[in-house]
């Protein structure tokens, strides 16, 4: 069983086939800008006690990047966040924004970073107007004016006003990236942002990071278990497991490549002659049959193919889906190939 | 960096918009209240002077003691008990000044406190004695001088209050500690003077109240108030030291 499944991976990373990020910096004609780096981790760790908890994570993030932290409970996501913030001191390596040392210089490199590590906890007795004064007054860019932009940005003229202790939690997360945004960092860390957020409040958040990546240029670190989200927001994703990175590659090249292979479902009502079509003409390929329909593995010239043989061969496809997504799978494979 | 100011504002706003504050506030204008009430109509038979009164309300200063205590043992470690020290230490400011923000704020908290009983008691002393406000005797400088001294001694309290707060993040136990030393060494000190056990002198709270130096006899023999003085200092500079230590070196984990 176990082999199976891990011929089964090691064949859909083939597919895939994962660039390593070095190789996507060096590649000049590949149409992205170099861009600034502002966040250079170099062989982080981390020891509380006895037992590392991070081990030699290094990785850079270039200005206006969006980076997906991925990895399962306990993984040291928010072990790795609470570093870049100086709120940990690494036990090994170094961390420069901007240049600058957190640890040695804290003051102008944290200028660089909002956050918010964990869930964000403001004061409750306080109203969400005076926390976000209270934050903002402990940075030099101070202004009401600021504030009040902040509010309307992120649709929260309605209940500002009120003590924080009478929020929802989507609404403590949205004055927790206020308080995040304020001073306009360059580089924002985000700890599960999406926590206790309703669908249209986690589009409303993707909107908003999209654009704060776009059109300002601030970079983005979200951690996050849940990978259709990431999917979504990020440009990049770094893969944590037990407190070591595996994988650190573009979405882009995880997705859609005209020449690479994804699993894709065509449900139909004859299943039967379609199955005797298949084995003809697709003999070794791996399809699996369903009571609608089957899955198979193919290029996108494959699945228009395939579709024309089946339409001509006088059999009604209703549809074709691309089940997988190429984090999932990855995802999955980097996380159970550490495991095995 | 940022500027100091902006600083004791916001725990300016984090201490007032709250209403424990309030509740300490009231409790010592109804503590007042009571007191000279209780005094106005149960001790009928004896002369009382407007000093007097400002005499017997210092002792109002017990309590005034155990509120400053209450909140100069939670104005560190509430942050870290609720979380918000994430959001206070990853702002462009140094660890330690956020922690000389506080302590300035429960250094004045503790003087608004005690001059706000001050000002309690001479409303009621004018209230009931107005006619004996100019009777100038010994009681003038045994009043006021216990209201000074007992400040003296909340403050020193306090900044252990504080200072615990900041090591061990913990607002019970920086809470109760105090209190308990406090209260338990006034019997350890009574014990030790009147066996005429000399080391005693050396306990902060046998060095705490600096009125005997002025109005009576020092506890141990051989005290002097430069001693004193000397005493409480090197304890509050080794707590100090601890707690800035602790608070700006140590990982937060919560």
């Amino acid at each position: 069983m176990l082999l199976e499944t891990k011929s089964f991976h090691r064949s859909s990373v083939g597919i895939g086939s994962l660039v390593p990020i070095e190789q996507i910096i060096g590649d000049e004609g590949d149409g992205m800008q170099e861009h600034e780096i502002v966040l250079d981790v170099v062989n982080l760790s981390k020891k509380i006690g006895k037992s590392l908890i991070i081990k030699d994570v290094s990785f850079q993030l270039n200005q206006g990047e969006v980076l997906g932290l991925l990895g399962p409970n306990g993984s040291g996501k928010t072990t790795i966040l609470k570093m870049l913030v100086g709120l940990l001191k690494p036990s090994n390596g170094s961390i420069h924004i901007k240049k600058f040392n957190i640890n040695t210089q804290f003051e102008k490199a944290i200028t660089h970073v909002g956050a918010i590590i964990e869930n964000p906890i403001l004061y409750d007795y306080l109203s969400g107007y005076d926390n976000l004064v209270h934050f903002f007054r402990m940075t030099e860019r101070f202004s009401y004016d600021r504030i009040d932009e902040m509010i309307e940005l992120l649709k929260m003229e309605d209940y500002v006003q009120d003590k924080v202790f009478t929020y929802s939690l989507g609404m403590r997360q949205r004055l927790g990236l206020a308080q995040a945004l304020l001073h306009q960092p360059s580089i924002l860390l985000l700890d599960e942002p999406t926590n206790g957020l309703d669908p249209e409040g986690i589009m409303n958040l993707r909107e908003t990071l999209r654009k704060l990546a776009t059109e300002q240029e601030v970079s983005i670190i979200i951690s996050s278990h849940i990978l259709s989200e990431i999917e979504l927001i990020c440009d990049s994703v770094l893969v944590m497991n037990d407190g070591q990175c595996i994988e650190r590659s573009f979405i882009r090249d995880l997705d859609n490549g005209i020449d690479k292979k994804h699993t894709y479902t065509f449900t139909l009502p004859h299943i039967e002659a379609a199955k005797n079509i298949l084995q003809s003409h697709y003999v070794g390929e791996s399809i699996q049959y369903h009571a609608s329909g089957f899955s198979i593995d193919l290029e996108t010239q494959g699945v228009a193919d395939l579709n024309r043989l089946l339409v001509n061969s006088g059999l009604d496809v209703i549809g074709i889906e691309r089940r997988d997504s190429p984090l999932e799978d990855l995802f999955a494979h980097k996380l159970r190939g550490g495991q095995t | 960096m940022t500027s100091f100011i902006q600083l004791l504002k916001n725990e300016n706003m984090k201490l007032f918009k709250r209403q424990k504050i309030w509740v300490f506030f009231g409790l010592i204008l109804v503590m007042n209240i009571i007191v000279s009430l209780a005094f106005n109509f149960l001790f009928t038979g004896i002369v009382i002077t407007f000093w007097d009164y400002i005499q017997v309300s210092s002792y109002l200063l017990m309590a005034v003691q155990l509120l400053s205590i209450l909140i100069a043992g939670e104005i560190v470690s509430s942050e870290f008990e609720k979380g918000t020290i994430k959001l206070l230490f990853i702002r462009p400011v140094k660890r330690v000044t956020i922690l000389g923000s506080k302590y300035i704020t429960t250094l004045y908290i503790c003087f608004l406190m005690v001059a706000l009983q001050l000002f309690i008691s001479v409303i009621l002393g004018l209230v009931f004695y107005a006619e004996t406000l100019f009777t100038i005797n010994d009681q003038v400088l045994l009043g006021l001088g216990t209201y000074l001294f007992t400040f003296i001694e909340i403050l020193v309290l306090s900044t252990i209050a504080f200072c615990l707060s900041a090591i061990t993040r913990s607002s019970m136990f920086s809470i109760i500690v105090p209190i308990f030393l406090f209260f338990s060494s006034i019997a350890v000190i009574s014990i030790l003077t009147n066996n005429h056990y000399q080391a005693g002198k050396y306990l902060l709270f046998a060095n705490t109240n600096l009125m005997p130096y002025f109005l009576d006899e020092p506890l141990f023999e051989g005290m002097t108030l430069a001693f004193s003085i000397v005493n409480i200092l090197i304890h509050m500079a080794i707590t100090g030291f601890v707690a800035i230590l602790f608070f700006t070196k140590r990982d937060v984990h919560v």
